[in-house]
């Protein structure tokens, strides 16, 4: 059976591009912010130069980062008298012509992580090596933990390096939360609390390379002045008076169903919200009510705790993902319990997606437990926060780590899921 | 038993791989146009209302983009998705702020045209959402990817542009 929407949504098969599409890109890019692709001889003299320069920019910046010289901070702005982060950045072994490809480790007192790097390039005299690897992702346990404010300095044998703070957690391609800019003077880590992947471009004559540090800033005051967790407020107010968005908390607690959004104050008529989640992507979006007419728009959102950013628009704009900088943000905490985690034990690059549209059993518990990768020693059990209004969600447990997680509703066979994720090496297979 | 079709997150059979080896990126781009430009075509063309110029130009220039690209594209089709819905927002963005027409008012000469008045009143990304989930058929996981936002996105995108779709088309069934 077929619905409607479905069928007209198929008629798109039909559309097509003209067929002047492959000669439109064969004439190479348009666009303002890149330039035309440079022809062959071009490309030679500009590479020729390019490596020039690379190599004198490289002598120059070397007694900057080397180890034992002038550190970054040394020769900026004087040794920090806070707290330091350190990040290292240095070649393996291979030849004094063609170092090995580097590594990165953050460290901050005794507790230090290895950075994840993206596809790179790594060019020496007469050979040119593409690494491929897989994509970046940390755990729990890989996030060093820093006072916010603290300094970040790097050191080792690169030649310049440039970051930005991502937002985390989330999936990579994490977005850009602010510019750090030059690291080469050291930057103060003045961020609210929260989990954050710092993005270094690092460069060598050899190439440059896309390092992602795993960072969680903690609140640089002394525990004690942490509100008590019943004093703690359990609606996130949300106003947009002039259109410019504000919390009236720095922190709020969810309640047993999920996180309760409310607009409040003097909000134009038929304003919206829109709420995203500790990744930055967008989770919800709510219109108001007129606000002038005391009736206050109130929605609830299923994600978890976290950092979350609020954004006020009118009706009719787009929600851009990429202004977020532009959004209030506030700590959603979880003091009582309710939020029962779904995040999966395995790494992302073990995780997969799929659906089921046929789930048989009087209970959602049941019909899951019908499918044949889960064992009957397996734990099915609601996950997300279990009293939600929406889709409930299930997670299935073994021995202790979760490996999936399904939003179940129900169907007229019985219930479907059309949001699974799970643990692809865990599971039987013909699953 | 409830059968399953098994998508994995990192390697879906519709993001492929290098099938021949250009020497900087590792990737076919004769193929990947080959293969891939209609569905990119057909997901610009719906993400932007139906506007056919807009559509085009973000396709074209992505595929001009990810071939001039002197970074190796470790997911060149998730890549060239990315980058072609940045080109039609900019586009729609100048548009709008120019004056000029915009996806409400563009027409079209297809007989699509109750399903692309019935797009335009869905966000542009719940548009694009749709139509890789059920015209493409591809998992969350992928489409994930090929917008750059997460998944549990995804889903509200999906959700909420399914329900506003049965609204507007209705829910007549079909054997």
């Amino acid at each position: 059976m077929t619905e409607r929407w479905e069928r007209e949504l198929k008629k798109l098969g039909d559309v097509g591009p003209s067929a002047e599409l492959r000669s439109r890109v064969d004439e190479g890019p348009h666009g303002g912010d890149q330039p035309p692709t440079p022809g062959g001889r071009q490309r030679v003299v500009a590479g020729v130069v390019a490596f020039a320069v690379f190599i004198a920019a490289g002598s120059l910046a070397w007694n900057a980062f080397r180890p034992g010289g002038g550190s970054p901070a040394a020769s900026g702005t004087g040794a920090p008298s806070g707290p330091t982060v350190h990040l290292d950045f240095n070649t393996t072994n291979g030849t004094p012509d063609c170092p090995g490809s580097p590594e990165a480790t953050i460290t901050y007192g005794d507790q230090s992580t290895k950075a994840a790097l993206t596809s790179f390039t790594w060019t020496c005299p007469g050979s040119s090596m593409n690494a491929d690897t897989v994509t970046p992702s940390f755990s729990d346990a890989d996030f060093v933990r820093v006072p916010a404010g603290a300094e970040l300095l790097v050191g080792g044998d690169l030649t310049a390096a440039e970051g930005n703070l991502q937002s985390s957690p989330g999936d990579y391609p994490w977005t850009t939360l602010h510019e750090l800019g030059d690291l080469g003077g050291g930057v103060s880590l003045s961020f609210d609390p929260g989990r954050y992947v710092i993005e270094v471009i690092a460069h060598w004559p050899n190439g440059a390379l896309h390092f992602y540090f795993p960072i969680e800033l903690e609140p640089d005051q002394p525990v004690s002045t942490t509100p008590l967790p019943s004093l703690i407020p359990d609606v996130l107010k949300v106003s947009c008076d002039g259109g410019a968005p504000s919390t009236l908390d720095p922190t709020v607690a969810v309640q047993v169903d999920g996180l309760h959004v409310r607009m409040v104050g003097q909000a134009p008529p038929g304003e919206q919200i829109a709420l995203f989640g500790p990744n930055g992507d967008l989770m919800q979006t709510a219109q108001s009510a007129d606000a002038s007419s005391g009736q206050f728009v109130e929605f609830t959102s299923s994600g978890g705790p976290g950092t979350y950013f609020v954004k006020c628009y009118p009706i009719g704009s787009n929600v851009d993902p990429a202004t977020i900088n532009a959004a209030a943000t506030v700590t959603v905490v979880d003091p009582n319990g309710y939020w029962v985690s779904t995040e999966l034990a395995c790494p992302r690059s073990e995780q997969g997606g799929t659906n089921f549209s046929g789930l048989q059993g009087p209970t959602p518990e049941e019909a899951i437990h019908s499918l044949l990768w889960v064992l009957v020693s397996d734990t099915v059990e609601p996950a997300g926060y279990t009293q939600y209004s929406g889709d409930t969600t299930w997670r299935v447990v073994r021995d202790g780590a979760v490996i999936a997680w399904f939003d179940v509703s129900p169907s007229q066979r019985g219930w479907q899921s059309e949001s699974v994720q799970l643990c692809q090496n865990d599971l039987i297979s013909g699953a | 038993m409830p059968t399953a079709t098994m998508m994995p997150a990192m390697a879906h059979p519709n993001d492929p791989v290098a099938h021949g080896h250009d020497a900087r990126t590792g990737v076919d781009f004769d193929r990947l146009f080959r293969d891939e430009s209609p569905g990119v075509f057909r997901t610009l063309y719906a993400f932007a209302g139906g506007r056919r110029d807009i559509a085009e130009e973000a396709t074209a220039e992505a595929f001009a983009r990810a071939i001039a690209s002197t970074r190796t594209l470790r997911e060149p089709l998730a890549w060239i998705y990315r980058v072609g819905f940045r080109i039609a927002s900019v586009e729609l963005q100048r548009d709008r702020t120019r004056g000029e027409l915009t996806e409400e008012g563009a027409e079209d000469a297809t007989d699509t045209g109750e399903l692309i008045a019935a797009l335009r009143k869905l966000s542009r990304n719940q548009r694009a959402a749709i139509v890789l989930r059920y015209e493409a058929g591809l998992d969350v996981g992928v489409i994930a990817k090929r917008m750059g936002i997460a998944a549990p996105t995804v889903r509200v995108h999906i959700h909420r542009g399914r329900a506003r779709l049965r609204e507007l088309l209705g829910t007549e069934e079909m054997n």
